[in-house]
């Protein structure tokens, strides 16, 4: 019998034994890695990587890299806050690396709870695209040089004790990628000479390059095998960024509130009336292009009304709240239509083209209620 | 002064329970009642009786039906066309495959069918609301569109598709003068409206209300989801698909399916939606907007374009009226987004208190 205590008193707060009823499965410190695949959390990491080049390893150069460091901040805690609120993932973070010399990396890594790590990598890249979409504002960024002026002082008190190692590792990584290497305090004058610098445009402008590269690589953890395909990983993270904008930055979670609940979004503060006329610019927008093309291609008719009635079953197959769902859903409709006409319609006596999308949907409806790509509704009493 | 219900008193349940509990209302009532089948009948001419009245009582049934499903139940159909074309198709093959069958066995029967098909289509509600549900019942409404287009056997066997009815007779008596169509409409109108007051009132009326105002609430205090919403659905088609049959057999005469097609379902949730949700007056005050005002409109455009010395082709008169009526609709809704059968509510609440409101 063993027994977990709090303190020099002994306190004691949980016997070993119900941890391991309540499900435990391994305990690990720094020296006794757990290896078991079972205790293993999910883990996805994706780096968008740029080739490695040598730099102009001068004074401004390094300012670049605080900038990075001020807008990467940004974002971690923006990440942080999304998982404390009750996002999809345990945690994720943005970071940016050179790795001995061949790549130039901006990583983001997140652990999704449980095994749902297509919504966490829609939620994290859904607030990475709000970073991109928005400049950052003049509060998160004191607050971020505030915490990181901390972080540098310390580093200046600490240095004289330091542990060797850690120098050892600094001078490894500068020989590694042919950085030089500023003592504490150098990095601390120069971030704080620097203040008038840190402008939100200039942080947007370095966010955009840190996320900008030629490849993205991605590397999926998973404790059991089988639980996703590289080609599921692959489409996740083809998704177009436009798309995510509209899924999970303010003005797009903004509209998903309206649609919620009316009187709820307006008592939060998001303004109805200018959502409601991005709302409807919006759907008319898309509305034209759509009538173009199709009256390009096919004649238009007064009887085009009814061609948005059809438009119904393909945003109920797709699920209502998902752009990728309204394009699926579009070509399952209306390649599915053509075809059942050709191959089923013999049998009932043709024709049948006008029904088959909606009993389609209806039929979908009866198994996938939200629909292909929708989210699940949940009633919450 | 004079509607209120002081001095009224109630000496057992049955009298606090009736429908109209004020002597006032049931006086009006049966005033009501009586203009309806003595007066208008000897003032009203042919016109009016085919072109107004019985388009109107037989969609006051429909859109009373609907509004079971719709405004008490709260599953947006609009599948609604359909189950009139069921009623409708289900009737006349009854009428025409069974030798000698009565014209209201028929109708009842035709209601039936509807009733099955209802149900059938009923089922996706039980898994998906709000949008999901209509475009699941416009699944309904697509599929009877094919089916009575394309099945022979049900159009028995006709080769352009178009059926028809003659000779109808009810206890004997001929249905063939305008008088005795809206007679009959008008008879059953009255006895489904009243059957469906009473269900309204009732415990499955308060069953379909709570289902309505918050499903996962009724489940939670032991009403059935799929019993309130397949009986309001079984209900709601059973009346829409009597109100069809009426509609082939009485008004129209001869039809194909194109009658019943998804601009019916439109207009009967329209008649639902301007009447008030939720409220059996709500179907009349919505169906007679819907019936009467665009043919009010078409009459009354000219002469009064003529009054400022305007001449308006025929085409123009149409246009017109269309827009006007979209544009009435909506600004209908801005102005009582609860429907007419609010302001009828409110307008009783201030009478009540006439001539000292507080």
């Amino acid at each position: 019998m063993a027994a977990l205590t709090k303190g020099r008193a002994g306190h004691e707060m949980t016997e070993i034994g119900f941890l391991l009823d309540a499900g435990a499965i391994a305990f690990s410190d720094v020296y006794n890695v757990s290896t078991d695949t079972k205790a293993l959390a999910r883990a996805l990491t994706y780096a968008i990587m740029r080739p490695w080049r040598q730099v102009t390893d001068n004074i401004e150069y390094n300012r670049g890299i605080l900038l990075d460091a001020v807008a990467q901040g940004i974002i971690n805690r923006r990440l942080e806050s999304r998982a404390r609120a009750g996002g999809s993932y345990l945690y994720a973070g943005v970071e940016t690396d050179k790795t001995s010399r061949s790549a130039d990396a901006t990583y983001v890594m997140l652990a999704p709870i449980d095994n749902q790590w297509q919504p966490a990598l829609a939620d994290v890249r859904g607030v990475i695209a709000d970073a991109l979409a928005h400049a950052p504002s003049q509060e998160e960024i004191d607050r971020e040089l505030a915490e990181n002026d901390v972080i540098y002082a310390n580093m200046v008190e600490q240095s004289r004790i330091q542990a060797g190692s850690k120098l050892a590792d600094d001078v490894v990584n500068a020989v590694d990628i042919r950085e030089a290497v500023a003592s504490p305090e150098t990095v601390l004058d120069v971030f704080r000479s620097m203040r008038a610098r840190y402008t939100p445009e200039a942080l947007h402008e370095r966010t955009k390059a840190m996320f900008q590269g030629d490849v993205i690589r991605s590397i999926l953890l998973t404790p059991q095998a089988g639980e996703a395909t590289p080609e599921q990983l692959r489409a996740a993270l083809l998704v177009g960024l436009l798309s995510l904008f509209f899924q999970k930055t303010s003005t797009g979670r903004a509209l998903r509130a309206v649609a919620d609940d009316h009187q709820a979004a307006q008592s939060i503060g998001i303004p109805l009336n200018r959502i409601w006329v991005i709302v409807w610019c919006v759907a008319g927008v898309v509305a034209l292009v759509a009538g173009m093309i199709w009256g390009s291609k096919l004649g238009v008719q007064f009887s085009l009304t009814t061609v948005a009635l059809r438009a119904l079953p393909v945003v109920i197959l797709g699920g209502l709240t998902s752009v990728p769902g309204a394009i699926i859903g579009g070509l399952i409709i209306g390649v599915g239509e053509k075809l059942s006409e050709v191959y089923l319609g013999p049998f009932v006596g043709g024709g049948i083209e006008i029904w088959f999308a909606y009993v389609l949907a209806l039929g979908f409806l009866l198994f996938r209620p939200q629909g292909l790509f929708g989210e699940k509704i949940i009633d919450r009493v | 002064m004079l509607y209120r219900e002081n001095g009224q008193f109630k000496t057992s349940y049955r009298a606090d329970q009736q429908i109209f509990p004020i002597a006032q209302d049931r006086i009006a009532i049966a005033l009501l009642l009586a203009v309806a089948f003595v007066a208008v009948p000897m003032l009203a001419s042919d016109y009016i009786f085919r072109a107004i009245l019985i388009p109107f009582v037989i969609m006051a049934l429909a859109a009373l039906g609907v509004n079971i499903l719709v405004g008490y139940c709260g599953q947006i159909s609009l599948g609604s066309g359909a189950f009139m074309a069921v009623g409708a198709y289900g009737a006349y093959n009854f009428f025409v495959r069974i030798p000698g069958l009565p014209l209201i066995p028929a109708l009842i029967l035709g209601g039936l069918c509807a009733t099955l098909f209802g149900i059938l289509f009923g089922l996706p509600s039980l898994r998906v609301k709000g949008l999901y549900l209509a475009v699941a019942t416009l699944a309904a409404q697509f599929f009877s569109d094919w089916m009575f287009l394309r099945i022979k056997w049900l159009t028995n066997d006709s080769p352009s598709g178009s059926i028809s009815v003659n000779n109808l007779q009810v206890f004997g008596l001929p249905i063939e003068s305008a008088t005795s169509k809206y007679w009959f409409c008008l008879g059953i109108l009255v006895v489904v409206a009243l059957l469906a007051k009473n269900l309204v009132r009732g415990a499955i009326g308060r069953e379909w209300m709570a289902i309505r105002d918050m499903d996962v609430a009724a489940a939670v205090i032991g009403i059935r989801p799929m019993y309130a919403k397949l009986s309001a659905f079984a209900v709601s088609s059973f009346i829409v698909g009597m109100a069809g049959a009426l509609w082939a057999f009485v008004y129209l005469g001869a039809w194909e399916p194109a009658a019943f097609s998804v601009d019916l379902s439109f207009k009967l949730l329209f008649m639902v939606i301007i009447g008030g949700l939720g409220s059996i007056m709500g179907g009349f005050f919505g169906a007679a907007f819907i019936v009467v005002l665009p043919i009010v409109l078409n009459q009354f455009l000219p002469l009064l374009v003529g009054l400022f010395g305007v001449e308006i082709s025929t085409a123009g008169v149409s246009h017109a009226e269309l827009m006007i009526f979209g544009a009435l609709i909506v600004w209908f809704l801005i102005v009582e987004p609860h429907g007419l059968a609010k302001l009828w509510s409110t307008a009783k609440q201030k009478l009540r208190l006439w001539p000292f409101p507080h």
